[in-house]
Formats: structure tokens, C-alpha cells, sequence
């Protein structure tokens, strides 16, 4: 069920939101465990099974390694619920590109045949992470292994977050999780982010969705240099409206349960820095690779080599999580590359030349989102001949002026992103200190929300697949 | 609890402000929606704007339970001049042509260079929204719907290709009659213009394989129906898709495409060689 769905809004989330309110507080995690199963099972039935199975194993290791005095018996313990987590997020997720990458080398083509093509279980990626850090956590004893059944699989399950996160780190919502109140307050706060949240996907992430598949279907090989520019652009508005937006959305849904859900975007666009930027897009995962990878690995306290060695491991493993594909891998590396030159020398002079920072920024942003969107190698190349076009890749086949007619469609999109995405700060500000008009607001935009719902098809979220 | 009443109204607002949207929306669809379904009567055009017809006695089949429209060649015995009129032409022939169509014929419109042609596209728009469409040109305005365009100028050659946007609404029949209908006005606002319809664009096995409402199965099945256009008098058929279909898969080739819907701008050239090949003097 998306939320952006008729019957997310308008069915599931009041006959849910009703069901809770009126349920005593010792009821509440169940209700909120059942509608979290009836949520997932209406998007991917046959996948709830994986899910309700990784729960369980979990539970039972985190209690055993719990229960276990050795220090050997509980890394092996630990060990062994890794082995579980991550392999079936590989089994799922990378089997396919795995599998045919290894039969591309002479001899092994047989490989193929063990290819099942296993479709992406919905929000595996996310909760995989979230339940290797409760594990972790138990393992180092910062956390208790949860006692109850219900409470670990409501943390693990509960809608808002389930399927793209943020990634909710046991240890911050335990206390919630048992013991939570919500005011009439937080329920007005949790619905106009809410209500924001689906906005900015519907209203801006689709009209840039848009876009960039027209310049998509165009091809490559023709584009002008301008509307390379004005896709690229445009497909990094659309990923950060989606992304934040459903962001928003399940922050903006747990608020009105009493949750606090960390916030996963902090204006990444504004960064100077792409060190900066990883601080600001996607904190929780972020944060989960700082916690769980990085410094586990040593961070950045052994030698430089060392240190640049960890950052080279993170962002591969970043890469490959964002998907299986060697664009998501170059991708990665692209980041780490980046990452080392500032942590070199880049990132003080950056810092010192704001007007040179964020001209930095701006080409490496969409320049980076296109190698993360499109999948094929070739395409990429061809692609940055567009952006670039003195490196001489590539010949505009018939219109240097193709930008023009999707500027006057798209202009006043790219506008109103601009400065939304300037203005922020001010936007928040302003919802909460004027609440008439931001109720105003947020009824209307609710409404063209809807509107707009009704009127299309198909929006799936980008980061659904993830 | 007095400060609270606000914060009360502003959620019960909230949820009457959605629910009511979703009702208007819903109510404006679902009569766009049942006038699609419903006939229009084909017979009764042809009589009122007394256009001959070539097939009088070949009623449209009903579309429930039709057979395999695979089986193309039956068509092609049954009138075998058909395809011998086609003449080829040079390149001027093209010149001063108006094509109207949906993102399909955007391509066209902003890659090809043809700069005598007009082009009178949209996104998203289909046969049944077609001639209130402001998206036509006069000798001076723009902004004019393409009835109006139509009324204003006159064409030597309009092409037209459009049917994708609404596979998911109507049926073929439904479809086919309204696509005529369209057509019977542009025949009437443009009396000596050659009209030609060009066939709906098959979808790569990639997007048919996706199973959405656009499949080749529905898109052959409008063909069919529309392939019987050229029943009025100076309208022609044009069967794109021999041209860009995989030969053995019979469905959009892969590389022609990269969204598996719209011809990337580099298969212009195969568009326009079509177009030349299927001259009418």
C-alpha cells in the first residue's frame, strides 16, 4: 500500500488511526503490530512470511546470545544471525546480478541457470538494517534483548517506516515503544508534516518524475547539453522530494501515534561539502554505517591509509546497498572518491569559499544522481558526452533549443522547488508559528493531493525498491 | 480544552476536504468513464455527413470474445488494392504537413527538423480529448483548440497518431468509434486534406510484460478496429509497427526505445522513410 494511495488515506490510515485512539495504551502496540502486517501483506503478500520469519530468528538469537557467558559463544551467536540477516538480503536482493556476473567469466556460464530472478521483497533493505543493529546492540550490551515478541516485531514492522525508512535504531525508540503519549498537539504536528510530505511527492517529485522519463525516452545520444543539464536537475529534485517526502510522511505518522521519529533530511542541497552533504541526505543510514561499519573498522583513528581503506569499504557498501548494479558500485566509489579528496585537503578550502562550494555542489549533485539512476555503463558515458559535450561524445541529432517548450511546462516547478529548497528553514518556521494559515494550507494541499491521486494511475515511490 | 477546538475543526475540516475531493474527482471519472463505454452510432455519421462507405456491409465486430487478431493476413486478401496505392514520394512530400498526435509524435515534433510541418502535440492526451485541445496553431494565433486550427488553415496532409493514453479506458469499439468520429469531423473541417492514421505504436516485450493496461494485446485489438479506418474516403491506414517491431517477437524493438513506449529521436529517420514510402498523390 503506498501512501499515496486512495486507500492508504482515505480507508486504511482512519480506520486504523480509529481503532488506535480508542484502544488502551496496553493495546496500542498490537494494533499497531496487526495494522503493520495488514499494511505489508497488502503490498507483498507472499513476502510477509520473510519478515514474521526474520523477527522471530532474531528475537530467539538476541535472547540466546543474551543468556550465553562466554564471549565466544556470543559472537558466534552474533555471527550467526548476521549470517542470517545478510543472507537473505543477498539471497533476495544481489543473488541475480551475482549470479550473472559470475557467468560472464569463461567456464562458468552454468552459473545462469541458478539465477531464480527473486523479486525484491518490500523494504528488505530497511529492515535488514534495522534488525542488525538491534543485534549488534544486544551483542555489545548497550540494549537488553527485548523480552516480549510483540514489542521487537511492532519496532521492526510498524508502517510508517517499514518500507523505506528512516531506519529507526532500537535503542531510541524503546522507551516509546513501551511507553508513549500523544497530545491533541502532536496529532495536528504529525498530520500537516504529513500532509507536506505527501505534497512534496505528489505535487513535485511526480512533475520532476515526469520530466526526467521525457527526457528518458528521448535517448541519449540526442539531447541537447542544456535539457542533459535540465534532467539531470530535474531528477534530483524528484529523488529528494520523494525521498524526503515519504520521510516526512512516516515522521509525520508516528508523531500522531506519540513516536518521534528521527528526522532523515537536514537541507542536503545547501551542503558545501559532499562530507556535508552525506550528513544531511539520508542521515539514518548515514548514521547506521558511521555506527555499525565504520567505526567498528577502526573509523578514522589508524593510519591514513587505514582510514582511507574504511572510507573505500563504507562506500562500497553504501553503493551496493542503494542496489545491485555496477552503476549503484561506481556510484559509490564516486562518493568515496570525493570524500577523500576533501578529507585531504578539499573540504577547510571548500569551506572558506562558500560561492566556490556550492558551485562545486551543484555540478557534483546531479552529476552523481545520474550515475545512481541510470543503469547501464554505456548510457552513463553517453550521458556525461551530453553534460559535457567538449569532450566531444555524442552529436546533437536535430534541436539545440529541445529545453525550450519544458522549460514553459516545468518552469514554475523548478521555481517553487528553488525555493522551497532555499527556504526551508522560513517554510517550517512558518507552520508553526502561524498555525491558521498552516492549517489552511495544509487543508488545501491536502485536497490537490487528492485530487491529483485520483487523476493518476500509477506513482510509485522511488525508494520503494531499495 | 477551549484551545483545542482549532486544532479539532482543522482535522475534521481535513478529513471532510478529502473525502469530499475524492468524491468530486471520483464522480467527474466515472462520467468521462461510462461515456467511453458507450457507443457512439457509427452508421448514423457516415449518414449524416453522407461520406461513402467503402465497407458498408463489414460491420465493426464486437469486441466481447473477438477472435485472435493475429491472424493479420485475412485482411490484406480482402482488399488487395489497399496496399498497392502507396507510392513513393521525395522528400518535399512531407513539406507543409500537420501531425497531431500525443509524446509519441513529440519526438517528431521537437527532433526531426521538419521545419514546414506543423506538429499539434501533448502529453497524455487521447482521441477522445483531442479536438478541444489547445494545442494548435492558426495562420497568426496560437493557443487555438485543434478544431478551431482546422477551421482556420487547410492541410494537404494531416497525420495523426493517437491511443495509447486511453488503453485503459473504453474498449476497442468504443475506441475505434470515437476515433472515428474525430476523424469524420477533420474529414468534414478539411475536405481535401489525405488524412492518415497511423497505427498504434507497439510497446517493447519489456513494458507489455509489465502487466499494466498497456499490452500489445490491447493495442492489436484497437488496430484491428482501426485498421478499417480507411473505409472513409481520403483517409489511410498506416501500419507502423512493420517497421518497428522485432520481427520475431511482433512487439516494439527493444533498441528502439529506451522506456518501451516512445521511439527514442534517433529512429526518425526509419519514421520519415515510412512516411515517404506510403505516399498518396
Amino acid at each position: 500500500m503506498l501512501f499515496s494511495s486512495i486507500e492508504f488515506l482515505l480507508i486504511f490510515l482512519p480506520i486504523f488511526l480509529g481503532c488506535y485512539y480508542l484502544a488502551p495504551r496496553n493495546a496500542r502496540n498490537y494494533i499497531l503490530l496487526g495494522g503493520s502486517f495488514i499494511f505489508y501483506g497488502y503490498g507483498e503478500m507472499k513476502y510477509l512470511f520473510l519478515i514474521v520469519l526474520s523477527i522471530i530468528v532474531n528475537y530467539e538469537i538476541a535472547r540466546a546470545m543474551e543468556k550465553s557467558k562466554h564471549k565466544t559463544a556470543r559472537k558466534i551467536w552474533l555471527q550467526a544471525g548476521l549470517l542470517y540477516d545478510f543472507g537473505m538480503l543477498i539471497i533476495f536482493k544481489y543473488s541475480s546480478f551475482i549470479l550473472i556476473n559470475l557467468a560472464k567469466i569463461p567456464g562458468l556460464y552454468f552459473m545462469k541457470s541458478f539465477d531464480l530472478k527473486p523479486s525484491l521483497p518490500l523494504g528488505i533493505s530497511f529492515y535488514t538494517f534495522q534488525i542488525v543493529s538491534y543485534l549488534i546492540d544486544v551483542y555489545r550490551s548497550s540494549i537488553k534483548a527485548e523480552r516480549r515478541l510483540s514489542q521487537l516485531a511492532t519496532y521492526l514492522c510498524m508502517f510508517p517506516q517499514l518500507i523505506a525508512g528512516p531506519i529507526l535504531i532500537y535503542s531510541k525508540v524503546e522507551e516509546e515503544l513501551s511507553n508513549r503519549h500523544e497530545t491533541i498537539d502532536d496529532v495536528v504536528r504529525g498530520v500537516k508534516i504529513f500532509v507536506v510530505g505527501l505534497a512534496m511527492k505528489m505535487i513535485l517529485a511526480n512533475t520532476f518524475g515526469a520530466l526526467w522519463s521525457e527526457v528518458t525516452m528521448r535517448g541519449f545520444d540526442v539531447i541537447s547539453t542544456p535539457l542533459a543539464w535540465m534532467g539531470a536537475i530535474a531528477y534530483s529534485l524528484q529523488i529528494f522530494f520523494d525521498f524526503n517526502g515519504y520521510s516526512l510522511m512516516a515522521i509525520g505518522l508516528g508523531a500522531m501515534m506519540g513516536f518521534h521519529i528521527p528526522a532523515n533530511f537536514k537541507r542536503p542541497y545547501c551542503a558545501k561539502t559532499v562530507t556535508d552533504f552525506w550528513r544531511r541526505w539520508h542521515i539514518t543510514l548515514g548514521e547506521w554505517f558511521r555506527d555499525y561499519v565504520y567505526i567498528p573498522l577502526g573509523g578514522s583513528k589508524g593510519t591514513k591509509s587505514k582510514t582511507i581503506m574504511n572510507l573505500l569499504i563504507v562506500w562500497l557498501l553504501t553503493g551496493i546497498w542503494h542496489g545491485a548494479g555496477w552503476n549503484f558500485i561506481l556510484w559509490g566509489l564516486l562518493f568515496f572518491l570525493l570524500l577523500t579528496l576533501e578529507k585531504t585537503f578539499l573540504f577547510d578550502f571548500l569551506n572558506r569559499h562558500p560561492f566556490i562550494a556550492h558551485t562545486y555542489m551543484s555540478i557534483i549533485i546531479p552529476c552523481s544522481w545520474m550515475i545512481f539512476v541510470i543503469d547501464d555503463l554505456a548510457q552513463i558515458a553517453t550521458y556525461f558526452g551530453r553534460l559535457f559535450p567538449f569532450f566531444g561524445r555524442g552529436t546533437v541529432y536535430g534541436n539545440e533549443m529541445d529545453f525550450v517548450p519544458l522549460l514553459s511546462t516545468y518552469g514554475l516547478f523548478f521555481i517553487l522547488a528553488f525555493a522551497f529548497i532555499i527556504g526551508e528553514r522560513y517554510f517550517w518556521m512558518g507552520l508553526r508559528k502561524m498555525p491558521i494559515t498552516a492549517r489552511a494550507t495544509t487543508v488545501v494541499l491536502f485536497a490537490l493531493c487528492i485530487w491529483k491521486i485520483q487523476g493518476s494511475a500509477a506513482n510509485p515511490f522511488l525508494y520503494f525498491r531499495f | 480544552m477551549k484551545k483545542d477546538i482549532g486544532k479539532i475543526i482543522f482535522l475534521c475540516c481535513l478529513i471532510a476536504t478529502g473525502v469530499g475531493t475524492y468524491l468530486t474527482r471520483g464522480l467527474l471519472q466515472s462520467q468521462k468513464v461510462q461515456e467511453r463505454k458507450e457507443s457512439t452510432q457509427t452508421a448514423q455519421i457516415n449518414k449524416e455527413t453522407g461520406i461513402p462507405n467503402k465497407k458498408t456491409d463489414q460491420m465493426i465486430q464486437p469486441d466481447q470474445n473477438e477472435p485472435d487478431y493475429q491472424a493479420e493476413g485475412n485482411k490484406d486478401l480482402a482488399q488487395p488494392n489497399e496496399k498497392q496505392k502507396f507510392k513513393e514520394m521525395p522528400e518535399e512530400y512531407l513539406d507543409g504537413s500537420l501531425f497531431i498526435g500525443d509524446s509519441r509524435t513529440s519526438t517528431l515534433a521537437i527532433y526531426s527538423g521538419w521545419k514546414t510541418c506543423s506538429f499539434w502535440v501533448k502529453n497524455g492526451i487521447s482521441i477522445w480529448e483531442i479536438m478541444d485541445a489547445k494545442i494548435a496553431t492558426g495562420n497568426n494565433e496560437s493557443n487555438l483548440t485543434v478544431r478551431q486550427g482546422l477551421e482556420e488553415k487547410q492541410y494537404a496532409k494531416i497525420y495523426i497518431m493517437l491511443g495509447i493514453n486511453e488503453l485503459g479506458t473504453g474498449t476497442p469499439r468504443s475506441f475505434y468509434e470515437q476515433y472515428e468520429k474525430v476523424i469524420v469531423e477533420m474529414r468534414k473541417l478539411q475536405p481535401n486534406a489525405k488524412i492518415f492514421v497511423q497505427s498504434i505504436l507497439h510497446v517493447t516485450d519489456g513494458k507489455d510484460q509489465a502487466g499494466s493496461y498497456i499490452n500489445n494485446k490491447e493495442i492489436d485489438r484497437r488496430n484491428h478496429f482501426l485498421s478499417e479506418i480507411d473505409r472513409i474516403k481520403g483517409v489511410y491506414y498506416l501500419d507502423l509497427n512493420t517497421v518497428f517491431d522485432d520481427p520475431e517477437t511482433s512487439k516494439l524493438n527493444p533498441s528502439f526505445s529506451t522506456d518501451g513506449v516512445h521511439l527514442k529521436a534517433t529512429q526518425i529517420d526509419k519514421w520519415k522513410l515510412f512516411l515517404l514510402n506510403h505516399g498518396i498523390e
